[in-house]
């Protein structure tokens, strides 16, 4: 098991390898579309400082506050981007019967479509949520202790799993329907934009859907609580701080199970 | 006129075959006007209005914004520049028409087309869901009509000229993803321009791009009494015509310099 996980990451880290060092042919291409991505990406953030600016908080939460969530969620998404990206364009492979040659090489069929898409600019969505990430700590007072400034990694890690595993879940849908998986931008656009406000503002059933069926309430919103020492959840268990590493887990591995059961019900659309 | 109305037809009809793709992209604009929504809501507790503006207003515009989106093609369209890439353009610049009449009825046609199957069933969605107001008045709903057919124009012209930057630029997907994002931030598409500090809302107001969203939704809220009503569209359509004429006369200067590539 070890063994083939060991040789699974080589074989991503290979195939990453060769996608950079095609993408470092065009430098200056590259270079401009990072920083305009950058700059287009950095006026998200300014709206929402806007937005603060005019109404002060939001459900009790001021820009800096709103800033941690928006830069947890940005960091942790745009992670997951990048290590994924090819899940996000699997419906176009599946169309072009691209996953047959995939099928037929002697590797793993995850880790090939993983790192099918893999592109240096998406550094750009994790710079600038970092940045976001920054100013919140600066906006701030959080009472820092050794425990707060371990979870911190390990929240962000635990968010940028569950993304993954969404980009996992939306590729599965494909093995079905080939139509209409635009549905799962929902899930992952709409996500990230979602956990970048607090949970609570959301309609009941909102917030019941994204803690129990696609738990993305994890990915920010209870990072945040305890970052901040915030009581506003004070009737919940204290473990549930605890939870997002095990909700990415489980996230993560129902999306692989039904990716292993997606693969074997492939049938090429033949053309 | 008769070939540019059967243009504006076909493309109208091409659009219309996406099914599934419209299905899953109104389910989309919904899912973001629903967390725009729930945003405002938060914001809007324990308070009337902001800058004048009430819950109710906030929450139409959010709903006029996300049906906006692609009758106003906010994601960008590369078509043109796809064409100049591939040296297929040339095809386009020989036939017997005029070259900015022939995509301005084909924008027209998908526009049309993403209006009644995208963006009329979005803003249903949030009458019926978010109870948000319709126009005021017949001349709220007629203003707002030409509105928006000067929004598409505007931004027809915006993305016209950045298509047509493909004949200088090799690689247009740069400029192509920062006017992506200037739209979708300075049209107040993000942020409705009147909750944004004086400063840059001043700046914000003389853009193109608040002709695109703000403008079109303020006309339809009814914020504008009847002087500053016909300021608005008059507004709007200077900046279609000033980007009409730029793209026109750029693209002459194209014709002269064509070199085609990979032709």
């Amino acid at each position: 098991m070890t063994a083939i996980l060991l040789q699974d990451i080589r074989l991503y880290l290979t195939l990453v390898e060769s996608r950079v060092r095609s993408q470092a042919q065009y430098r200056g291409s590259f270079l401009l579309v990072t920083f305009v991505t950058f700059l287009g990406m950095a006026t998200e953030l300014v709206a929402v400082i806007f937005l603060l600016d005019t109404f002060g908080d939001i459900a009790g939460w001021g820009v800096g506050e709103i800033a941690l969530l928006y830069g947890l969620a940005g960091i942790a998404f745009g992670l997951a981007e990048m290590v994924g990206a090819g899940f996000d364009m699997f419906p176009e492979m599946i169309r072009r019967g691209e996953l047959d040659q995939l099928l037929l090489r002697p590797a793993g069929v995850f880790t090939q479509v993983m790192a099918a898409d893999f592109q240096l600019r998406r550094f750009s969505r994790i710079g600038q949520a970092l940045v976001a990430l920054i100013l919140a700590l600066r906006w701030t007072s959080i009472a820092w202790t050794p425990e707060k400034m371990l979870y911190l990694p390990l929240a962000i890690l635990s968010g940028a799993i569950m993304f993954l595993a969404v980009f996992v879940l939306g590729a599965t849908l494909c093995f079905w329907t080939v139509e209409s998986v635009e549905v799962i931008n929902t899930l992952t656009n709409g996500g990230s934009e979602m956990t970048g406000y607090p949970m609570s503002i959301y309609h009941d059933l909102m917030q019941r859907f994204f803690t129990f069926v696609i738990p993305l309430l994890f990915v920010s919103y209870i990072p945040a609580l305890y970052l901040l020492d915030r009581p506003e959840r004070a009737d919940w268990p204290g473990w549930i701080v605890l939870m997002p590493p095990v909700a990415a887990a489980c996230l993560v591995g129902v999306s692989y199970i039904l990716w292993g059961v997606g693969v074997r019900h492939y049938r090429s659309t033949g053309s | 006129m008769r070939l540019y109305l059967e243009i504006v037809r076909r493309a109208f009809s091409r659009q219309l075959t996406y099914r599934a793709a419209t299905l899953a992209g109104m389910a989309t604009n919904c899912f973001f006007g629903i967390l725009r929504s729930y945003v405002f809501m938060a914001a809007y507790t324990g308070r009337v209005d902001a800058r004048g503006w009430t819950l109710d207003d906030a929450l139409t515009y959010v709903w006029v914004g996300q049906a906006l989106i692609m009758p106003v093609f906010m994601w960008g369209w590369w078509d043109i520049a796809l064409a100049i890439r591939s040296g297929d353009v040339v095809t386009y610049l020989s036939k017997p028409f005029d070259f900015y009449g022939y995509w301005l009825s084909q924008d027209a046609g998908r526009a049309i087309c993403h209006t009644l199957t995208r963006g009329a069933p979005t803003l249903m969605f949030g009458l019926l869901v978010f109870d948000i107001a319709l126009p005021s008045s017949a001349l709220n709903a007629l203003s707002f009509a030409a509105s928006v057919v000067l929004a598409v124009w505007i931004s027809f012209g915006l993305r016209f000229l950045l298509n047509i930057s493909a004949f200088w630029l090799l690689d247009y997907r740069g400029p192509g993803i920062l006017l992506m994002f200037a739209t979708s931030f300075f049209s107040g598409l993000l942020v409705p321009l009147v909750f944004w500090p004086d400063w840059a809302r001043t700046i914000a107001e003389a853009l193109p791009f608040s002709g695109i969203i703000q403008v079109p939704a303020d006309v339809y809220l009814g914020k504008l009494a009847d002087g500053a009503l016909l300021g608005a569209l008059v507004f709007q359509l200077a900046w279609a015509l000033a980007l009409m004429l730029a793209g026109r006369r750029l693209i002459s200067l194209a014709i002269t310099r064509v070199v085609v590539q990979g032709g």
